[in-house]
């Protein structure tokens, strides 16, 4: 038996291949994937179809390299040989043509307006989502990148959901009938919130299922409301015009579903914080109060600085706490509870000094101008209330207030 | 004042996240319009620190249910060869 260098063996199959007049000039059909232009203004791609593919380049001075764009299909014409170097087999394209798109298109194109015209599109029938869902119904593919995706994006966003899942095939013969009966079942199924309908990108043949009539029917017809996300950013289908919301990818349709754990964990933290402040405002009212009624009876100054002081800490603490460890423990909790108490100004009242209002206005008594002898007034102390007839009004000298 | 202030801290352990998001809405909305008294303002801080850490152990513990619906007959699984 014979040994051959590689390069003898290339040279070889080169021959047979560019010999061959089948493979000399020939017309492929396929659709473009992993589309590249080089620097030199060379494009690079393959063509496939469901079962094969083939690596195809188009040399710079070739007319039509604009068409070839990932995603269409095309009708490519030129020879097949072997790149050498590589020991791959290559076309090598001389010109290509729309695959028939022009016809498909011109048909959804009219399918379109019709539904349109008959308002299966209208933005006033699409309905909001609920903000905080508590099944989510998918309609996708049980094998595959889109369902994955989507899980990733439901646990990472909103784990506090429940993921139904319908799985059907997408593309194919059986696609219609089974995008319907997911359809049907998640909208048959209790307690659904809102339905996903995703699939991940490919040609106009490929989406076919999401463009049939029947189907774009069905996500109009849906009790539950849906979210598409059929394809890439730049596919369009009329499932997508007829659902719901419309977003570009299957992981976009997971994001708009739900909201994110991380901004409602901020805006808990704010709310911790704004359930503080206006505690501490009230607080400080009431606190206020009492150091006007407190100065008027002569009383030394009592330590409110401290307990705004105190107060502030307060919310320090809960806010800090909230936002650390994304749980407040219930030590923390009592620790809060506790430091309230000892804040609540009843037990300014505990110590011994009281409040004392006009009874015929209700109004706190700040100067003995603003009460005659005869005048009933009500003082409230720790415990209770005790009712008076005043007998006696007089000011305080100010060397007492000062003391 | 309404009862949901006095709910003990088993009440709201058993809220749907929902339902303590909307109730801790619902205390800060009456703190901010005021009228309470200092014992009714202090017991809805209170119940509101409770609703919040319970919303935030929710966030914190929750894990993705998944179910799957069982596929009809009708699909033949040779023509899912969808990516």
């Amino acid at each position: 038996m014979s040994v051959y260098s590689i390069s003898e063996i290339t040279t070889f199959i080169k021959l047979h291949l560019e010999n061959e007049p089948v493979l000399r000039n020939l017309s492929i059909k396929g659709e473009v994937s992993n589309a590249t232009a080089s620097a030199a203004g060379h494009v690079y791609f393959t063509l496939k179809d469901t079962n094969a593919q083939i690596r195809c380049v188009m040399f710079r001075p070739q007319r039509n390299r604009h068409l070839v764009e990932t995603g269409v299909s095309l009708i490519a014409q030129g020879t097949i040989s072997i790149y050498e170097a590589r020991g791959d087999l290559q076309f090598y394209v001389e010109d290509v043509i729309s695959d028939g798109s022009g016809a498909l298109a011109a048909e959804l194109e009219a399918l379109r307006s019709a539904l349109e015209a008959e308002g299966l599109f209208e933005p006033t029938r699409k309905r909001d989502l609920p903000r905080f869902p508590r099944v989510i119904g998918v309609v996708t593919s049980a094998r595959g990148a889109v369902l994955h995706d989507i899980q990733n994006v439901l646990s990472r966003r909103y784990p506090l959901t429940e993921l139904c899942i319908a799985p059907t095939t997408v593309q194919g013969p059986d696609a219609v009938t089974g995008v319907l009966e997911s359809i049907q079942r998640l909208n048959r199924e209790p307690n659904i919130d809102v339905i996903i309908i995703a699939r991940g990108g490919g040609s106009l043949e490929d989406l076919a299922a999401f463009n049939d009539e029947r189907v774009v029917r069905a996500i109009h017809g849906s009790k539950t409301p849906i979210v598409s996300g059929i394809g890439h950013e730049t596919d369009t289908t009329l499932s997508d015009m007829a659902a719901d919301v419309r977003a570009s990818t299957p992981s976009a349709a997971a994001e708009i579903s739900v909201p994110s754990v991380d901004n409602l964990l901020t805006q808990i933290v704010e709310m911790s914080y704004l359930l503080g402040s206006e505690l501490g405002t009230i607080v400080a009212q009431r606190s206020q109060s009492i150091q006007t009624a407190r100065s008027h009876l002569g009383a030394a100054k009592p330590q409110f600085t401290r307990l705004y002081q105190q107060i502030d800490d307060l919310l320090q603490i809960s806010f800090k706490s909230v936002k650390a460890t994304y749980v407040l423990q219930s030590e923390t909790i009592n620790s809060l509870r506790s430091r309230l108490e000892t804040l609540n100004p009843a037990h300014v009242l505990g110590r011994g000094y009281s409040v004392v209002t006009l009874e015929s206005t209700g109004e706190v008594i700040k100067s003995h101008t603003e009460v005659a002898q005869g005048a009933k007034v009500t003082a409230t102390i720790q415990d209770g209330t005790i009712h008076s007839v005043v007998t006696d009004v007089s000011p305080i000298e100010s060397e007492q207030l000062t003391r | 004042m309404d009862d949901q202030t006095e709910s003990s801290d088993q009440d709201v352990d058993d809220l749907s996240f929902e339902e303590t998001y909307s109730r801790l809405t619902e205390s800060i909305k009456q703190l901010e319009e005021g009228g309470l008294t200092l014992n009714e303002a202090t017991q809805l801080y209170l119940s509101g620190i409770r609703l919040a850490t319970h919303a935030s152990e929710m966030l914190a513990k929750a894990e993705l249910q998944i179910k799957t619906l069982s596929q009809p007959e009708l699909v033949d699984p040779n023509h899912d060869n969808d990516d």
